[in-house]
């Protein structure tokens, strides 16, 4: 890590803080490096491979690769997703891999926000793991020249009850290498399940004890600087003037750099304000303590919760327009209640702040590690951002110390890009 | 002005401004990022670490305490991760997001040590600073009774 190689690289790594828009980030010239232990392509174990479809990938080593393409964030979807394809696909969970799958519309919906990646994607996961089962058997049928109606897939490997041949998933790889990807299989009767619907241990239960897991906060890559950025503390405020002379006189701050302004409405946009850089996380909060800032605080100057809460509350007490009016509420009621029910704001505060590092390549492409649960809008968001095509876009997702709709907006992974 | 002491067991010579917190210096310095940020004021519990066996919260100590001392973190914690803290962890899958567990872990081996067999109330006691986002509370709770030998 310490080996100072040409300066050829940009990176950026970045943490908000809780309170008062505190926010980290890092920024690093460094040259091609690979961040260690990230998990996050295929491993180069096994010679040769076989893809039924994106979400599965059969190595001749007889390891399974299931790609999950939905963010993990404790609902456990590193595990649920893999159990459906592998129960339909009749694989050994032990011999099953979980890869997290990059940003990319290949996969389909990955915006893991409203808790619905079981629901909504339950068919097509059936699916994918039962195509790639009748991959099995369609190349197990072809290698014993047999009908493919005669063999079943069981346990990792597919049997020919007549002859009395099996063959493991592994065996079957270079067969089925160039036949045709299947589109549709039928499904496991429910009675058949071997883990749908069935408790299992979390996948990641090795690497949540022992300190390995890997999150938004924790990609680490050669020379990277960290950044903290402050914030207008009127959202949507911008920088009338600064001074960062004492900023840049603590140790280890590196730069100074004034964000992009937040364009409105803020949606999915950067925020703005003034990030310091630093060689760690520390000088980078110490700077950022330092330095003196005007703020022109924007529409928001005047905003405070509890006039806003009265706004709320005169407007839902002002009568509506009727959308919809069936029989004669007044003449068919009995008694009435009447309540106010108040929410006020809420910070979604997952534990891990949003967190994003990022590189830019000499080729102009950029790659970006980040606590996401939306990484193809990442994707798209980085793009624009930098003002370059969103296939030299790589979103690598990170597991998510908590997302809670949050990590749903790309804000912080465009910012540290 | 370097800081030299014991960090899982190796000893460490981190150069780094004495009043850095002891948390920078582990995750950015050292390069161990198995101790986490929550919040950084004492608040959180995620950063806690041992040092000299007792849990601290490294967010707000400085580095400078840490001189000759003995700091252990999670990734020091065993080598295989088969402390039977650890284990029972995996076998009742406490975990959710994973974020807060490792501080969670360094504060149950603490308290384990203090008292072999705590009772519900010594666990929430120890535990209270350890706050989980995540609220798995109650699977923390059986775990360390698990760990502490309980088997209920
Ligand atoms: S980060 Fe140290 S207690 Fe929260
Ligand atoms: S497991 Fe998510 S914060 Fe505790």
């Amino acid at each position: 890590m310490s080996e100072l190689r040409k300066i050829s690289r940009r990176e950026f790594m970045r943490r908000t803080g809780q309170a008062g828009g505190g926010l980290v980030f890092a920024l690093t010239f460094a040259s091609a490096c690979q961040p260690g232990e990230m998990a996050v392509g295929p491993a180069a174990k096994a010679t040769a491979s076989v893809a039924p479809n994106v979400y599965v990938n059969i190595r001749n080593d007889g390891i399974v690769e299931i790609y999950c393409h939905r963010s993990e964030m404790g609902q456990g979807i590193r595990t649920s997703l893999p159990q459906v394809i592998a129960d339909e696909l009749e694989a050994d969970w032990g011999k099953v891999e979980v890869i997290q799958a990059i940003g990319h519309e290949k996969y389909g919906d990955q915006n893991t926000d409203g808790s619905t990646s079981i629901r909504n994607h339950f068919d097509l996961l059936r699916n994918a793991g039962a195509t790639a089962r009748d991959m099995m058997i369609a190349a197990a049928a072809a290698m014993w020249a047999v009908p493919a109606d005669e063999c079943v897939a069981h346990e990792h490997a597919v049997h020919h009850e007549d002859s009395g041949k099996s063959a493991g998933y592994g065996e079957l790889v270079e067969t089925a290498n160039g036949m045709p990807q299947p589109e549709s299989a039928t499904f496991k009767a429910r009675e058949d399940y071997r883990y749908i619907g069935k408790p299992m241990d979390t996948i990641d239960g090795l690497a949540f004890t022992t300190g390995r897991a890997m999150y938004g906060t924790d990609t680490v890559l050669p020379n990277m600087l960290y950044a903290s950025i402050e914030r207008c503390p009127a959202f949507g405020g911008t920088v009338s003037s600064f001074d960062d002379a004492a900023a840049r006189a603590v140790a280890g701050v590196v730069d100074v750099i004034r964000m992009p302004e937040p364009t409105s409405p803020p949606l999915f946009n950067i925020q703005g304000g003034i990030a310091v850089l630093a060689s760690n996380t520390w000088s980078a909060i110490e700077g950022r303590n330092a330095v003196e800032i005007q703020w022109d605080r924007g529409v928001n100057a005047e905003h405070e919760s509890i006039a806003y809460k009265e706004d709320l509350i005169s407007s839902a007490s002002t009568p509506g327009t009727t959308v919809l009016a069936r029989g004669d509420a007044d003449a068919e009621t009995h008694s009435q209640h009447e309540a106010v029910y108040y929410t006020p704001y809420l910070a979604q505060a997952p534990m891990e702040p949003p967190a994003a590092t990022a590189i830019i390549n000499e080729d102009g492409s950029c790659e970006v590690w980040a606590a996401t649960q939306d990484p193809q809008t990442a994707r798209a968001t980085v793009a624009e951002t930098l003002g370059i095509e969103k296939e030299q876009v790589t979103v690598n997702v990170t597991l998510l110390g908590g997302g809670f709709g949050r990590k749903s907006k790309p804000d912080f992974i465009a910012e540290a890009a | 002005m370097a800081i030299d002491f014991e960090l899982n067991g190796e000893s460490v010579s981190l150069d780094v401004d004495p009043a850095m917190p002891l948390l920078w210096a582990i995750r950015d310095i050292a390069g161990l990022t198995g101790t986490k940020y929550g919040c950084g004021k004492a608040l959180c519990g995620t950063c806690t670490v041992h040092i000299n066996g007792q849990p601290m919260r490294s967010c707000a100590l400085p580095t400078s305490v840490a001189e000759g001392a003995k700091v252990t973190t999670i990734e020091g914690l065993t080598k295989d991760g088969n402390h039977p803290v650890q284990i029972a962890w995996r076998e009742l899958n406490v975990a959710q997001c994973g974020y807060c567990q490792p501080g969670q872990i360094m504060s149950a081996v603490g308290l384990l040590e203090r008292i072999p067999n705590p009772t519900d109330a010594d666990i929430d006691e120890a535990m209270s600073g350890n706050i989980c986002r995540c609220g798995t509370y109650t699977r923390i709770r059986k775990a360390i009774h698990r760990a502490a030998g309980d088997k209920s």
